[in-house]
């Protein structure tokens, strides 16, 4: 704050008042000014201490000086000195203020983008842990490679635990559709094991198997390519040999499975047309 | 230092990813089958998984009642299947043959499914032996399933 203590601040003249109190208010104006001019070098002087930061006046302080500009100067100069001073302090109180709206209005347009990015990454972040809280998966597909196999067998995951893993054929599955040209040829009921097997005029077949959870799948461990893939029931696993694939997933307690010389698209159809048909009672009385 | 650390930490991570395998490799059976290896014929290959394709195998424990399955999948060029089911019973530490089984078939698929009455109190598992021919020649399999506690 520069205080400079301007002289038509703290002159004026009434026309109608005589030369003597004239000069008598001269007098006093002029003993005002040169004590303003001392608190202005004080305060100069403060200024310099702090090296250029604006000082900030204690109230006492202020209400000190009052007092002292009013027992030397008398009440008059006093209010006009408080007047002075909350003119300078308005003044520099507007200097304060549109310096810091102006920095607001300038960053603001910035500050909106960065928050409507945060707002959207912390949606996309919302979004993405709900689909993950919703797809909990049910089985876990364990993957042992070993030293001369490779066997893929299934664990209830430990997060959803409401079916129970059956360790017999209690109901019997059977696929909806049949790929065009394929007939059923044979059928096996075993207490772990529901088989399958379909052919077509070229002797190419493909076997739909529903067991129970404790049978494993075991493969050669090299050349075998397998792919995780999501079908309606959760996630399955695709195998690829030279001579037929494998599609393997876990629904209501059992391990699935089909095999054959099919495409992938013609396995995942047939899967998705799982349905259940009988409980293994009604098949023996049938 | 926080690279130090880092690696330091992968190798236990790997040393970890390696290892535990490993111990659950170990598998321990004590009994004869002589008479199993007398009654096969033909030579046997030197090759693994040339003519079986896949195999699903597994043991449950239910009701008093163990039952095997053994499901093998062989390449076009395979003749013949044949498989030997034991189910074995861990006594003393020690696993002894309570149930063996043979099924054979001229073809390239076989489904072999076993059942035995079992004591609670015990832990069981499957042992298999697959002998997958094509035309004299022969590739043999042998799978253990997982323990079964009863």
């Amino acid at each position: 704050m520069k205080f400079t203590g301007k002289k038509e601040t703290v002159s004026s003249s009434k026309p109608n008042e005589s030369t003597e109190d004239e000069d008598m208010r001269m007098s006093k104006d002029a003993k005002l000014y040169k004590g303003l001019e001392e608190l202005n070098e004080e305060k100069i002087k403060v200024l310099m201490e702090t090296d250029g930061r604006e000082p900030e006046f204690s109230k006492e302080h202020d209400a000190k000086m009052r007092q002292m500009v009013e027992e030397r100067f008398g009440p008059e100069a006093a209010d006009r000195m408080s007047e002075i001073q909350m003119t300078r302090q308005k003044a520099d109180d507007d200097e304060k203020w549109t310096k810091q709206n102006g920095k607001l209005y300038h960053i603001y347009p910035r500050f909106k983008k960065i928050a409507a990015a945060i707002l959207i990454v912390f949606m996309l972040g919302a979004i993405t842990m709900s689909t993950e809280a919703f797809r909990v998966p049910i089985v876990n597909f364990i993957m042992n490679f070993q030293k001369e196999f490779m066997h893929i067998s299934v664990e209830q995951s430990e997060t959803y635990t409401e079916v129970a893993e059956k360790e017999k054929i209690e109901e019997i599955y059977y696929l909806q559709k049949t790929i065009d040209g394929y007939e059923l040829f044979e059928e096996m009921i075993e207490p772990s094991v529901f088989v399958r097997r379909y052919k077509n005029e070229k002797q190419q077949e493909y076997i739909f198997t529903q067991r129970a959870y404790t049978l494993a799948s075991y493969f050669d461990n090299e050349g075998t390519e397998y792919e995780s893939m999501d079908l309606i029931y959760g996630e399955a696993l695709f195998n690829d040999f030279n001579e037929a694939y494998y599609l393997t997933w876990f629904y209501d307690g059992y391990t699935f499975e089909i095999s054959g010389e099919l495409t992938k698209e013609e396995m995942i159809s047939l899967a998705e047309s799982l349905v259940l048909k009988e409980t293994i009672d009604e098949k023996a009385r049938r | 230092m926080v690279k130090k650390l880092l690696s330091l930490m992968l190798c236990l991570a790997l040393f970890f990813t390696i290892s535990s395998p490993v111990y659950a490799e170990e598998v321990e059976d004590n009994n004869e089958y002589m008479e199993e290896e007398y009654q096969m014929e033909g030579t046997p290959s030197l090759s693994r998984w040339s003519n079986v394709m896949s195999v699903t195998a597994g043991l449950s424990v239910t009701g008093g009642t163990a039952y095997s399955a053994v499901i093998v999948r062989g390449y076009s060029k395979v003749t013949t299947i044949v498989v030997y089911t034991y189910i074995q019973k861990k006594v003393n530490g020690v696993w002894t043959n309570m149930y063996q089984g043979i099924d054979k078939v001229n073809g390239t698929y076989i489904c072999a499914s076993r059942s035995t009455g079992v004591s609670k109190g015990y832990t069981y598992r499957l042992r298999t032996r697959i002998y997958a021919y094509t035309g004299a020649t022969y590739e043999l399999v042998t799978l253990y399933s997982s323990e079964k506690s009863y």
